[in-house]
């Protein structure tokens, strides 16, 4: 009988031969003692395979990262979400109207200097104590003023409020021109406060330096658009004109009315806009920047 | 008892040693062959089970296979039961990390195809459903094995004596 090769003598061993392969590998085995040689140096193989092998099993956990879980958020975690969102969109909105005012107010200040030559001289002590000393109230607030505490700011004012302020402005506006005609700008103008100014509305101050600076963005912007018309004259000019601080305040609030209600970006939202053509498919505030839709960040 | 629990319990204890040594890592081997248990259970009828079982978890160390948690879920469970059923190992020597190192070395060393049907063979699947899980012919298995044992054996000495060789000259 030929020599058993390596591949029978382990299907034998593993016991994968039939029964009569099996009986006739075996009668061979022990009359050959080279084939008997190889039987167990397979036998060692064997044994020594499954000896390595069980060295395997001692693996550690965690060599390979496991998938992880689909975590659920918590309702927990979603509520929380969603109150840092709305508290982080607050204080977006309410850091950007500030910047935006802040621009405003320079914006009002640099025109006040450049554009509107009567107000020339305010500005050798600075626009914002310029602006801070001519609607400086004469006297305490609250004691003579029909006007409501920090109305001219209007943001955080309700609509209601800002109407009720508004109306008064222009009733304040009216009758001061009722009482002293337009006079020609004068160039000397000093940014002193009036000495004697003829009705005295009182205003809160910071009220009066925004009012009095988007004023100032009005008389620049509404310059080339058909709404110079529909928009008063600048609080500079009216002080000029000499109608005393009564007229400039009014003027402050009423164009700052209108300058907020005009700086909102969607038409449907300006409902403080003069323009009485709501329907015109360019926002009459967007016109300087040429852009259709309005951004007012150029102003 | 259904039957990918009456499955589980019957292969999972040999699914997973063959995996753990087939991948180095029990845990990644546990999820292999959850997964395979899952796949089972989505078929209709298979003829030979322990070779169907070893064959797909193969494919799907080799195709890195999807995840199906819902099921891997409930098999989880059983594996934590039998878990606990089971002797913890003995405290991991650094003798017996270093004979894992190199047997590591050694298995990784063979041909895919060698390494498989030996590891295969050590979980008692017989040569039939080895040659059927890796789509060889029955009469090569033996051939096979007996190649595969020989080098990992030959392989594992090799780097023992190297071993030895290294420790004799950091000691001289």
């Amino acid at each position: 009988m030929q020599h058993l090769d390596e591949g029978t003598i382990h299907s034998w061993l593993d016991g994968a031969l039939s029964a009569d392969e099996a009986t006739r590998v075996e009668a061979h085995v022990k009359e050959c003692p080279q084939c008997a040689a190889a039987v167990a140096e397979a036998r060692g193989f064997i044994a020594g395979a499954s000896r390595i092998l069980t060295a395997l099993d001692n693996a550690p956990r965690g060599v390979m990262p496991m998938a992880a879980p689909k975590k659920r958020f918590d309702p927990i975690v979603w509520r929380v979400a969603a109150t840092l969102l709305v508290v982080a969109t607050g204080t977006l909105v309410v850091f950007r109207n500030a910047g935006r005012e802040a621009q405003i107010a320079t914006t009002g200040a640099d025109t006040a200097s450049s554009s509107v030559k009567v107000v020339t001289p305010m500005t050798q002590d600075g626009g914002d104590q310029t602006a801070r000393t001519t609607a400086k109230p004469t006297t305490p607030i609250g004691q003579q003023g029909n006007f409501p505490r920090g109305t001219a700011i209007g943001r955080s004012a309700g609509s209601t409020e800002k109407g009720a302020a508004k109306k008064r402005a222009t009733d304040a506006l009216a009758a001061t021109e009722q009482r002293s005609p337009p006079l020609p700008p004068q160039s000397n103008y000093s940014a002193k406060p009036p000495a004697a100014p003829q009705t005295n509305i009182p205003l809160k101050e910071n009220g009066a330096i925004a009012g009095e600076a988007s004023g100032a963005v009005a008389a620049k912007i509404s310059a080339p658009s058909g709404y110079a018309q529909a928009a008063p004259p600048s609080p500079q000019l009216l002080a000029a004109r000499g109608r005393g601080a009564a007229a400039s305040d009014a003027a402050l609030i009423l164009s700052f009315i209108r300058g907020q209600a005009c700086q909102r970006r969607r038409r449907s939202a300006c409902r403080g806009c003069p323009r009485p053509d709501r329907t015109s498919p360019r926002h009459p505030r967007a016109a300087p920047t040429g852009r259709r839709g309005g951004s007012f960040r150029g102003i | 008892m259904t039957d990918v629990e009456r499955l589980f319990r019957t292969y999972n204890a040999a699914l997973v040693r063959y995996l753990t040594r087939r991948l180095g890592d029990r845990d990644w081997a546990e999820e292999v062959a959850q997964e395979t248990f899952v796949r089972a259970l989505r078929q209709t009828s298979i003829q030979n089970e322990r070779a169907w079982l070893f064959a797909v978890a193969t494919n799907l160390v080799r195709d890195e296979a999807r995840k199906d948690m819902r099921r891997r879920k409930h098999l989880a469970l059983l594996a934590e039961q039998e878990r606990d059923e089971m002797v913890e190992p003995e405290e991991t020597t650094i003798e017996r990390a270093q004979e894992a190192a190199m047997a590591r070395k050694a298995v990784d060393a063979l041909a895919e195809r060698d390494r498989l049907a030996l590891l295969m063979r050590e979980e008692g699947l017989d040569y039939n459903e080895i040659a059927e899980a890796l789509e060889l012919s029955p009469g090569s298995v033996g051939t096979t094995l007996s190649r595969a044992r020989r080098r990992l054996v030959e392989s594992y000495e090799a780097l023992q004596k190297s071993r030895e060789e290294r420790e004799k000259n950091a000691a001289s």
